[in-house]
């Protein structure tokens, strides 16, 4: 039982921070320029492959410093040329382009790299176990996760903080528009940012694809996932992406380690229900893939602004 | 009775008091301004009397009934209505169907969905006739966000009586416009006033001058002076708030 | 005082004109299955049926309500599971000699996967129309995912990943419609195709409809003619739910089976890509799309493997150059037509159709080369007929070529659009 509740909670922290890498830039990206990117888990994906196919060539470390700043690059371009164009016609149209991208990106990477899940993992040696408790290893490479994901954060508080580009950023956080009147260069700007939240999201993608499997359906099982933490930690908060990355993370771990029916747990409370039944039978750990979108409509119908959002959406 | 009665309205953002205390009895029938220098409120007045937001305290009353806790479609359904300073209105339809929209509810077929709209003649006639008094025929079939702009306010001013309000508030009717559309702006709120009670929002003097019975004067979110508009042209506490102590 | 009947709205005029589209569409409908001669084609024309539907539901939400919804496919979902719920109780009922399924004929299947698309935007609808835009599209998508897990989760219900099954060739039969081959069905669904475009034109035609699109273009100014905004757009939401159940009904009936992955974003996805490549803003817009997209989707995989690519990048390229899309496309040239300034434009449009054409088979040649260097078994891209080996260096040129000349080609003729907007 102890097993359970410390391994999952590694693990949940662990699925959480990973969420937080993504939300984190996906919240910037909103905030900023009032898009929702709905191809910010396909650049995950093209971190996961970029680093795949690099990392064959020279290695984890290079290419876990490499692949991110490819994706940003990317990010970039499809700012300047793409997002850019349609940017005039609305915020449904900019939903639009980036749901065609996600599209076109899932559909090329399966066109370059084939639609069969991709041996991508992490190097050798660090499948060793960094401790084992209970007879399970805690692999070496999921505190180098946890290691990148902490630095990670350090790094996006300094930048934020600290430096002026942070500052015109956070501005922008609550006030976007006044951020143009202010004199900046706005297009220089919102490329910027674009290109780093997807950098971020490419840096995500190069320590998660070994972790979860690196295959052509891993934006379409993420992406939502994202989003609702987007949402129920509050559209435009970054702390509020943080605890609502944790607490999907948790809830999720969680749910998928504990086997039991509902009819287990009525039975627990001293009810006499038939465990084989169609509603009974159900255990949380089948109901864990449906836990983020229950939180998201739930939140959306009584807290719209989210845990630590000002705005609703 | 008045149409509108206000006793003690106030407002706060914050810490801001935007609105400070205002008392204001507006006669059945009467056209009747408001007028101060930017900054004073008025936006922020207009939008408590139409429920865009509610009051920190005092009352409003329309015909005698409290309405200053009411959401806007119930107190347009009590029969007060407002118009837009930057015009608000259904930019892809055309302009008949901007109006016929506004006729439907009281044309008793808001939700309808198995007549054709065309059939609903109570709300096809309305729309007809605040086509015909706005004087916007020949634009009938252009959607109204290709409007020239002195044709959007009059569509703008046509929507708010067209749901058959008997008071009407107007905010800034003839902001930005030439002299003649001025002109021509004045002659349709004549018409408009025909029947209802008006309150007007406006910068223009000259505008206010010529239409209003009585005029108030909000400064810094109170009233200092109400009167016909001889008496307001003469107080001295009015020339002070415009012109500052020294014209006074 | 103007004599106001000098002014009677156009609507009221009965006019060939307007009545025109729909004696065209119903001769069309009758000639087909005439004209037709392979299985295959009326295979096809009863899926294309099936997603006029489902698309042109679709757009009541979005085109006219201004709602953007990732969870349509829940409405539609839902429908054909009813549908299919209702053809085995018929099955049954009928087997068994008796009961109140024993007298429900299958061709009224997509009514009752309108009731149930229906049933379903009434009872979760109210919380979700609060707000529109950004907010609502999320609570879809959660709402859409939830709801394609829970497919597989009640085996009962949604039979499990396999899905339920059913017979439609169970149960009073009407009009003779043995519904046994794919001609029969094609009346099936070129009948139920009809009506339900009709129901919903008419529906804009309505005050609720109008309201609709007045609740798209400014929600606030609605509460200042008497409207709460919130009611307008449940009761669209309903509509919308309603015709996407239909469009599951159909959908029943003709594939004889439903899988909870019709559930999810998938085919929600799939909605708003042929309602967008059509043109949201044109009521026909999405029957267009849905032809189009249809057909991509069927023929293009006879020739290529990367037949969801090109619908993808057509989608992308719609959105980014054509927002109107194809729908605006030919309101342009209707309207050009009726204004005399066909003759003026036509060059423009011409040119830039011929640049639009390079840039397109420079990008398949290159889409190709592509596939064929990563996994083709043979050497050779096929291209329209002609082979490109993808070892060479020549057929990626012809590729760069092609894309660049179609490049050029719009910059150097840009004036002529431009000079005769």
């Amino acid at each position: 039982m102890l097993e359970i509740v410390i391994f999952s909670t590694l693990n949940g922290i662990l699925y959480g921070l990973l969420l937080f890498m993504l939300s984190s830039g996906l919240t910037l990206i909103f905030s900023m320029m009032g898009v929702l990117n709905f191809a910010h888990a396909s650049f995950y994906m093209l971190g996961a492959y970029f680093a795949y196919t690099m990392g064959m060539e020279i290695g984890f470390w290079p290419a876990l410093l490499l692949a991110p700043i490819l994706v940003g690059g990317l990010g970039a371009m499809v700012e300047k040329f793409g997002l850019r164009r349609v940017h005039e016609n609305g915020h449904v149209a900019e939903l639009l382009f980036t749901f065609g991208l996600a599209y076109v990106i899932d559909e090329l990477v399966q066109l370059i790299w084939g639609t069969v899940a991709v041996a991508y993992r992490e190097p050798d040696y660090m499948r060793e176990p960094l401790f084992t408790l209970f007879g399970t290893d805690y692999s070496i490479f999921r505190g180098v996760v946890i290691l990148i994901a902490v630095l990670m954060f350090i790094a996006l508080w300094f930048l934020l903080k600290k430096t002026r580009v942070g500052m015109m950023i956070r501005a922008a956080l609550t006030h976007g528009n006044m951020v143009g009147h202010l004199g900046h260069n706005v297009p220089r700007l919102f490329m910027g940012v674009f290109g780093f939240g997807c950098a971020l999201a490419g840096l995500a993608g190069v320590i998660g694809g070994p972790l979860m499997a690196t295959e052509p359906g891993m934006a379409v099982t993420l992406g939502p996932i994202v989003f609702v933490v987007v949402v129920v930690g509050g559209m435009g908060s970054l702390i509020g992406a943080f605890y609502a990355s944790l607490l999907i993370g948790l809830i999720q771990t969680f749910f998928v380690a504990i086997d039991a029916s509902i009819a287990d747990i009525l039975n627990a409370f001293g009810m006499n229900v038939d465990p084989y039944g169609e509603v009974t039978g159900i255990t949380l750990a089948s109901l864990a893939p449906m836990t983020p979108f229950i939180l998201l409509v739930l939140i959306l119908i009584f807290r719209p602004r989210g845990l630590m959002g000002e705005l609703e959406p | 009775m008045s149409a509108l009665s206000i006793k003690n309205l106030t407002k706060n953002f914050g810490l801001a008091e935007v609105i400070c205390g205002v008392d204001l009895e507006v006669e059945k029938g009467e056209i009747h301004a408001v007028i101060g220098p930017n900054g004073a409120g008025k936006s922020t007045f207009f939008n408590l009397l139409s429920g865009a937001f509610p009051p920190s305290g005092g009352e409003i009353r329309l015909n005698g009934e409290r309405i200053d806790s009411l959401t806007p479609e119930k107190i347009q359904q009590r029969g007060l209505s407002r118009s837009f300073q930057v015009s608000n209105v259904f930019v892809n339809l055309s302009v008949f169907e901007n109006l016929r929209c506004a006729c439907f509810k009281t044309a008793g077929s808001g939700y309808v969905f198995w007549r054709a709209a065309s059939k609903i003649k109570a709300a096809n006639e309305r729309a007809e006739e605040v086509l015909d008094m706005i004087g916007l025929q020949a634009l009938r079939d252009v959607p109204a966000g290709a409007l020239p702009y002195a044709s959007q306010r009059a569509l703008e001013i046509g929507m708010t009586i067209a749901c058959g309000a008997d008071v009407v508030i107007l905010d800034e009717p003839t902001a930005g416009m030439s002299n003649t559309e001025t002109a021509q702006a004045i002659s349709l709120i004549r018409q408009v006033a025909e029947g209802r009670t008006l309150m007007i929002v406006e910068h223009d003097m000259g505008v206010v001058f010529e239409l209003a019975d009585r005029i108030s004067v909000l400064v810094y979110g109170k009233i200092v002076a109400t009167g016909t508009p001889e008496e307001i042209r003469n107080d001295p506490r009015v020339k002070e708030a415009y012109l500052g102590e020294e014209a006074a | 005082m103007n004599d106001i009947t000098a002014v009677a709205p156009r609507q009221n005029r009965f006019s060939w004109r307007a009545l025109s589209p729909w004696l065209i569409s119903a001769a069309v409908l009758l000639i087909l299955p005439f004209v037709l001669e392979s299985g295959t084609a009326f295979t096809l024309m009863n899926v294309i049926a099936v997603n006029i539907v489902f698309a042109l539901s679709y757009n009541m939400l979005l085109g006219q309500g201004g709602m953007l919804s990732f969870g349509h496919a829940v409405f539609f979902g839902l429908g054909s599971y009813g549908a299919m719920h209702a053809m085995n109780a018929i099955d049954e009922a009928s087997y068994a000699g008796e009961g109140f399924w024993s007298h429900i004929p299958v061709v009224s299947m997509p009514l009752v996967g309108m009731i149930a698309g229906g049933l379903v935007a009434l009872l979760i609808g109210w919380p979700f129309c609060r707000r529109a835009g950004t907010a609502f599209a999320m609570i879809t998508l959660g709402l859409g995912e939830m709801v394609a897990a829970a497919g597989q989760m009640f085996p009962s219900v949604f039979g499990g990943e396999a899905g339920i099954y059913g017979n439609r060739m169970v149960g009073p039969q009407w009009f003779g419609l043995e519904l046994a081959q794919a001609t029969d069905v094609y009346w099936f669904m070129a009948f139920w195709t009809f009506l339900a475009v009709f129901a919903m034109w008419a529906f804009t035609r309505t005050p609720l409809g109008r309201m609709s699109n007045a609740v798209r273009d400014n929600p606030d100014r609605l509460q200042f003619i008497g409207y709460q905004p919130r009611n307008i757009r449940f009761m669209i939401f309903i509509a919308s739910g309603s015709f996407g159940g239909l469009a599951g009904g159909m959908a029943a009936v003709n594939y004889e089976i439903i899988t909870p992955e019709a559930l999810g974003l998938i085919p929600s996805g799939l909605a708003l890509l042929m309602a967008a490549v059509g043109g949201l803003g044109v009521f026909y817009g999405p029957i267009v799309g849905a032809i189009v997209v249809s057909l991509m989707n069927s023929m293009l995989s006879d020739y290529t493997e990367a037949s969801i690519l090109y619908v993808g990048l057509v989608f992308l390229a719609i959105v980014m150059f054509a927002p109107r899309g194809l729908g605006g496309g030919i309101e342009q040239v209707r309207v050009a037509a009726r204004e005399g300034a066909l003759a003026k434009r036509l060059p423009g449009w011409l040119t830039g159709a011929a640049a639009v054409l390079l840039i397109s088979l420079g990008l398949v040649l290159l889409i190709e080369l592509l596939f064929q260097w990563r996994h083709g078994d043979d050497e050779f891209a096929q291209f329209f007929g002609l082979e490109f080996e993808a070892g060479a260096v020549m057929s990626w040129i012809w590729a760069l070529v092609m894309f660049a000349a179609g490049v050029v080609v719009m910059r150097v003729t840009k004036k002529f659009r431009e000079g005769n907007a």
